[in-house]
């Protein structure tokens, strides 16, 4: 008896541990997730003494924060606003002056400024600090000039940055006649769906490839279509007035789907659209700037 | 058992590390009234940020230099043979030592406690504009919960010592355990995000779902944030914090208790 | 009341081993069957080299180990004042906080305390002491400081590990009187000591201990303070008469019919002898000290004979 009380006292406070602790953590969290009780960007000043010589763990963290900071709101298809973004660009900044040798900030923030909320400048502006610390890699450089290139249609800086980046010793061999072609293959289905995979060869984060792999879809099924529109042009010696006649005529089986929710059309000009505009159409944008 | 607490609370509470650490508690205090100036929007925020962990900070140091201390020089020093040779029973010594470093931290809490209101009623009254969100309800909440914290931490000290051979080692284990309870919230969180990097291993991730019932969860007891914005926890909401707190103080001093009986002092 | 000899203490085959801490645990024994039992009123003394298991011993009785096999029984409601071997005692208590301590420990009441502090204090010459604290005092302060802490509930069985190690022959021969005191008090007394002469005067038992074992139960009978001579008598009035005036240095023999004097005080003695007509029967060269004895026991130990 008497070694059985103990035993049973013990077990029966890991039962109270065990039932309080999930009770405890889900009430913590809905007292955090209230209005207005965002975490703090502590300002760099602070970490960068208070970390004393683990700046570049201080930096993981950080960094840790702000991408979790963004990809809950993602997560719970939760509405970001332009104040959360620029929470995020703070918080970006913030890790890197902890540690600007670190590459994942530029490349994290590049991608998901310039897909999510389209604030390309402020991706740029990211992309660019890279550039002091980090002047020979290539990859920065080519992803500078792709959002130039891509997103602004700034053809002269997106040929100027891949130029550059195609000079560095660890470029890939298309660079070099990418930037040379630039303007020429502007609005150029093709050649963009070649950039696009590029990109997405060297994207490891499963939520950035998800764009690039949403965009090529896109791409891909405008790509049919124009193909489809140049045969009937070559054929029939003539456009088609609808992408309809296209499938009616047998040029195409059926029009493919715009994976983000539109329709694709065409214009008299006989170029292919999409209603969507390559913007996903959803109950909750999870956008707020459309560009 | 209230012996060894009495004397357990009087040569504690004449260390010298006490006062260097109140010393330091009463700077960070004094810190807040400069940074206050630096922020010129919500100043109660920051005023209840430095206050609140100028009281963490003194209670986690306390807790490193002198719980560590109290627990292990008995048996370093051999004293053990002098306290164990009274007729107290085993069990009673583990209580009494336990309940003389509550009475020590009860006592460096109120007293820092007792400062940092001062400091807020003076700073309030000084830019009562910026002060909106501060409600001194929710933050004598924080600095009761973080009381159970520091207690939690000490059971925890308690219980290392009661089989440890050395107080560094003790305080070491002690400390990293506390980092880990304050980031696993974080850690869990991430977890339950899985799109950014790489895929977490199914093995680091069972373990960490496992282990988080282990590891005491010490930011469940941290309302800073919400006492810097004057956000109150319902009572109710404060039950199962609670529970969880006292069950695991309670575990650990029982382990303690038992893991001691059958220690030999050579 | 006859007043019975009471067993406070019986130890039945202790026996205690030790497991070392190397990859290959081995066990080692440090206490091997230890009999022997302790009377109300005995004065013990555990004798023996350095790590003969003497400490060791004493914890074990104590509790602080627990014993791998055998019997230790102490008799009901007895209690115990112990006084570890180099006691340290925390930084920063005062005297009578220590007491206090240990006074409320083994169950006195506040009011008991305050009665029996003083007189405490003056028994072990810390009177000017009583608020200073304990990191201040000197080694010997310390041991008496300790001593206190171990009577001050008035136990029956005192229990006292190396009393006198480190202190100067001030600090011993404060002590020794301090010994003395209890034993005229009645105390039962039990300790181990390096210094052979402290336990010579002072033990009707001696525990002579040599790697782990009791090797030799010697008792104060057996014991002659050296340079002694044994000298008995010749029956006659005369010589009741004058041992019954010997002054106490002169040890006379429970018989009655001799006498143990230095060889020193022979020829005045030889001298009045002349003069009151008083005859001697023998004289016995002296029997060996403790010392001696201690040497051939430790010795044949060593070299495995009994």
């Amino acid at each position: 008896m008497k070694r059985i009380l103990p035993l049973g006292i013990c077990l029966g406070l890991m039962g109270m541990i065990l039932f309080f602790y999930p009770l405890s953590f889900a009430t913590k969290e809905k007292y955090l997730r209230e209005e207005g009780l965002q975490p703090t960007v502590l300002p760099s000043e602070i970490t960068g003494i208070a970390a004393l010589d683990f700046k570049g763990l201080a930096a993981d963290f950080q960094l840790l924060q702000a991408i979790f900071f963004i990809g809950q709101k993602i997560d719970r298809s939760e509405m970001i606003t332009v104040e959360d973004w620029q929470r995020f660009i703070r918080m970006i900044h913030a890790v890197i002056d902890l540690d600007p040798y670190f590459f994942d900030p530029y490349y994290f923030a590049g991608a998901l400024l310039a897909w999510g909320p389209g604030m390309y400048e402020d991706a740029i502006g990211i992309l660019k600090r890279a550039l002091d610390h980090r002047p020979d890699d290539a990859f920065i450089l080519f992803r500078i000039g792709f959002v130039y290139y891509y997103f602004l249609n700034d053809f002269e800086n997106g040929a100027r940055y891949i130029a550059t980046a195609a000079q560095k010793p660890n470029a890939p061999d298309f660079y070099a006649p990418l930037a040379a072609r630039l303007s020429y293959y502007a609005g150029d289905t093709n050649f963009s769906l070649l950039l696009l995979k590029s990109m997405l060869k060297d994207t490891r984060s499963p939520e950035i490839r998800k764009y690039y792999e949403k965009r090529i879809l896109a791409l891909e099924g405008m790509q049919i279509l124009e193909n489809a529109v140049r045969r009937f042009q070559e054929e029939r010696q003539d456009s088609p007035k609808n992408l309809e006649e296209l499938v009616d005529a047998g040029f195409l089986d059926s029009i493919p789907e715009d994976p983000y929710g539109g329709h694709f059309y065409l214009m008299p000009t006989g170029r292919i659209y999409t209603t969507s505009k390559l913007v996903e159409i959803k109950e909750h944008s999870q956008t707020v700037l459309e560009n | 058992m209230w012996p060894v607490a009495a004397i357990t609370f009087l040569e504690g509470i004449r260390s010298r590390v006490l006062y260097g650490i109140f010393i330091f508690a009463c700077s960070v205090i004094l810190l807040s009234f400069v940074f206050a100036h630096f922020f010129m929007q919500d100043i109660g925020k920051v005023a209840v940020d430095f206050n609140l962990a100028a009281l963490s900070l003194a209670g986690l140091l306390m807790s490193l230099s002198i719980s560590v201390d109290l627990i292990g020089k008995d048996l370093d020093k051999k004293t053990i043979y002098f306290v164990l040779s009274k007729p107290i029973s085993r069990n009673a010594y583990i209580l009494g030592k336990y309940s003389g470093i509550l009475l020590i931290s009860l006592m460096a809490y109120l007293i820092i406690a007792l400062l940092t209101c001062f400091a807020l009623m003076l700073l309030q009254s000084f830019h009562a504009d910026y002060f909106k969100n501060f409600a001194w309800l929710p933050y004598m909440q924080a600095v009761f919960l973080d009381y159970i914290k520091i207690s939690l931490f000490n059971a925890l000290i308690l219980f290392f010592g009661s089989f440890s051979t050395s107080s560094f080692l003790n305080m070491m284990f002690s400390l990293c355990i506390y980092i880990a309870g304050q980031s696993y919230s974080d850690v869990i969180r991430f977890l339950s995000v899985q799109h950014h990097g790489e895929q977490i291993s199914p093995v680091v991730h069972y373990v960490i779902q496992t282990s988080k019932y282990i590891v005491p969860n010490f930011e469940l007891f941290d309302m800073k944030i919400l006492a810097a914005h004057g956000r109150l926890m319902a009572f109710s909401d404060l039950i199962p914090i609670m529970g969880y707190g006292f069950a695991y103080i309670a575990l650990l001093v029982g382990l303690s208790m038992i893991i001691f009986r059958k220690k030999e002092f050579l | 009341m006859m007043n019975t000899p009471e067993k406070l203490l019986q130890l039945d085959g202790l026996c205690k081993s030790i497991r070392t801490k190397t990859l290959r645990a081995k066990n080692i024994p440090v206490l091997q069957d230890i009999s022997f039992d302790v009377q109300m009123g005995d004065i013990v003394g555990i004798i023996g080299v350095n790590g003969a298991g003497k400490s060791t011993l004493l914890k074990t009785i104590m509790g602080f180990l627990a014993p791998s096999s055998g019997n230790i029984e102490l008799a009901s409601g007895v209690r115990i004042g112990y006084l570890p071997e180099n006691p340290y005692y925390y930084d920063y208590l005062t005297l009578k906080e220590l007491l206090w301590f240990a006074a409320r420990a083994s169950g006195m009441s506040s009011a008991a305390f305050q009665e029996t502090f003083p007189e405490i204090v003056r028994r072990v010459g810390l009177s000017g002491k009583k608020s200073g604290r304990l990191r201040t005092f000197s080694k010997g302060m310390t041991q008496r400081a300790g001593l206190a802490a171990a009577i001050i509930h008035n136990p029956d069985l005192v229990i006292l590990d190396e009393p006198m190690s480190g202190l100067d022959p001030i600090g011993r021969k404060l002590f020794f009187d301090l010994i003395l005191d209890l034993k005229i008090m009645g105390k039962t007394i039990l300790f181990c000591s390096h210094i052979l002469t402290d336990v010579e005067r002072l033990c009707d038992h001696v525990l002579v201990m040599h790697q782990g074992r009791i090797q030799e139960h010697i008792h104060k009978t057996d014991l002659e303070m050296t340079g002694h001579l044994q000298v008995l008598l010749e029956p006659s009035q005369q010589a009741s008469d004058w041992l019954a005036s010997l002054p106490p240095a002169m040890h006379v023999l429970p018989e009655k019919n001799g006498f143990h004097c230095l060889l020193s005080d022979l020829d005045r003695i030889l001298k009045e002898f002349t003069q009151k007509h008083i005859r001697i029967e023998s004289m016995e060269a002296p029997k060996q000290s403790l010392e001696d004895l201690f040497w051939q026991i430790t010795r044949s130990a060593e070299t495995g004979g009994v």
